[in-house]
């Protein structure tokens, strides 16, 4: 059966952990993630915004009691969302972020920021390459290097649901350009919610829909939100194994069986 | 006044019936049929247009819609299911109530979507 993904859930919203009240944030992650279980969603990114390292911790406590009282079915990631407006700084960020979270998150927009994040080792997800452009942010050379590098390319449903119909129908012709990019060069792209709030989240199948009205194959459509998320996830792991020096050098323990990939 | 005949069976479009509940941000508020029709069909219609709404063959049939449960059937074409779903999914509110329109499944009849979706 079919595993549905949504790696991109913001109950901080788009500003600073730090700014948000706690008590706000728990509020806002359970009810998030019981919504995520009525609507069949197996697995959720939670997203925050970090200034400090410190509040790595209190946002992984924070995630831990949620999903306690949560359906024990569903599997829960904690990623960091970068948004940077210099390469310095993406990269200092990234830096200061790679190991503590899950995955590393890239908010695009500049087509600086979105290159060096299609070419960064430690980035996993860039996040809606389009936001706030006339263009879709992505050319065919950053999807080589998205697909070479392992970064996946998403986009959220929230920007439509906050667009109107003029801008709404520019954000899909973005889209289905970066579908295609995407899909040729090898890159993986993924669909998120991008929701702030419970009542922006939608199913798995509703996201995979997004793809199927702009021409995708409905298997293709359903990979977005399924097997390249997955995919995803499983490449994040694995760079952030304590046992990997660097890609292609391991520490295997005697006895260890040889997985290849190492 | 006389009768059109039917359409012969292999000219037909074939029927599809989606299944959805719709959650609110309160369990204590319902919507009256009107309003979920409305705002279904506005939906196809800015994403879609009148014409992709003639593919579509939308309906909402009354007798389905149970407005204490919130849930209800709409019939579309086989072709245009994932249309039916992403013009869904883009309902944000109902009558200034935000809402979020859950899919629970697509039959190929009445009596099947009934059974599988609709039984508690």
């Amino acid at each position: 059966m079919r595993r549905f993904f949504d790696l991109a859930v913001m109950p901080a919203g788009d500003g600073a952990f730090a700014e948000k009240d706690s008590e706000q944030i728990i509020n806002n992650l359970s009810s998030m993630l019981s919504m995520a279980s009525k609507l069949g969603i197996d697995g959720v990114g939670v997203v925050f915004n970090f200034s400090r390292t410190s509040e790595v911790k209190k946002a992984r406590k924070m995630l831990e009691e949620c999903k306690s009282n949560a359906n024990p079915a569903l599997k829960c990631w904690m990623g960091a969302c970068i948004q940077a407006s210099s390469e310095k700084e993406l990269k200092r960020n990234v830096d200061k972020l790679k190991k503590r979270v899950d995955f590393v998150v890239v908010k695009g927009g500049e087509v600086t920021i979105n290159r060096v994040a299609c070419s960064h080792p430690w980035v996993d997800l860039l996040l809606d390459p389009h936001a706030g452009r006339k263009d879709s942010g992505m050319d065919h050379v950053m999807a080589k290097l998205a697909a070479e590098f392992n970064v996946g390319i998403a986009s959220s449903f929230k920007c439509l649901l906050d667009a109107g119909s003029k801008k709404m129908s520019h954000i899909l012709q973005h889209i289905k350009r970066n579908i295609i990019l995407c899909e040729k060069y090898g890159a993986s792209f993924i669909l998120v919610s991008g929701a702030t709030n419970p009542l922006e989240m939608r199913d798995g199948r509703a996201l995979a829909s997004l793809a199927s009205v702009l021409g995708v194959r409905q298997d293709r459509a359903l990979a977005f939100v399924s097997e390249n998320p997955e995919k995803m996830l499983k490449a994040a792991a694995w760079r952030r194994n304590p046992s990997l020096i660097i890609p292609g050098v391991k520490i295997v323990k005697r006895g260890e069986k040889k997985n290849g990939k190492a | 006044m006389a009768k059109l005949n039917p359409l012969p069976p292999t000219l037909r479009e074939k029927e599809r019936w989606v299944a959805f509940r719709i959650i609110a941000e309160r369990d204590d508020v319902t919507f009256p049929l009107e309003k979920v029709v409305n705002s279904v069909w506005n939906a196809c219609m800015n994403n879609f247009g009148s014409v992709g709404c003639a593919s579509i063959m939308l309906w909402v049939p009354s007798n389905l819609y149970d407005e204490k449960k919130r849930v209800g059937v709409i019939r579309c074409t086989s072709r245009t299911v994932e249309m039916v779903r992403f013009a869904l999914a883009t309902i944000t509110e109902i009558e200034g109530e935000k809402v979020v329109f859950h899919v629970l499944g697509v039959s190929g009849t009445i009596k099947r979507a009934k059974k599988k979706f609709m039984k508690d």
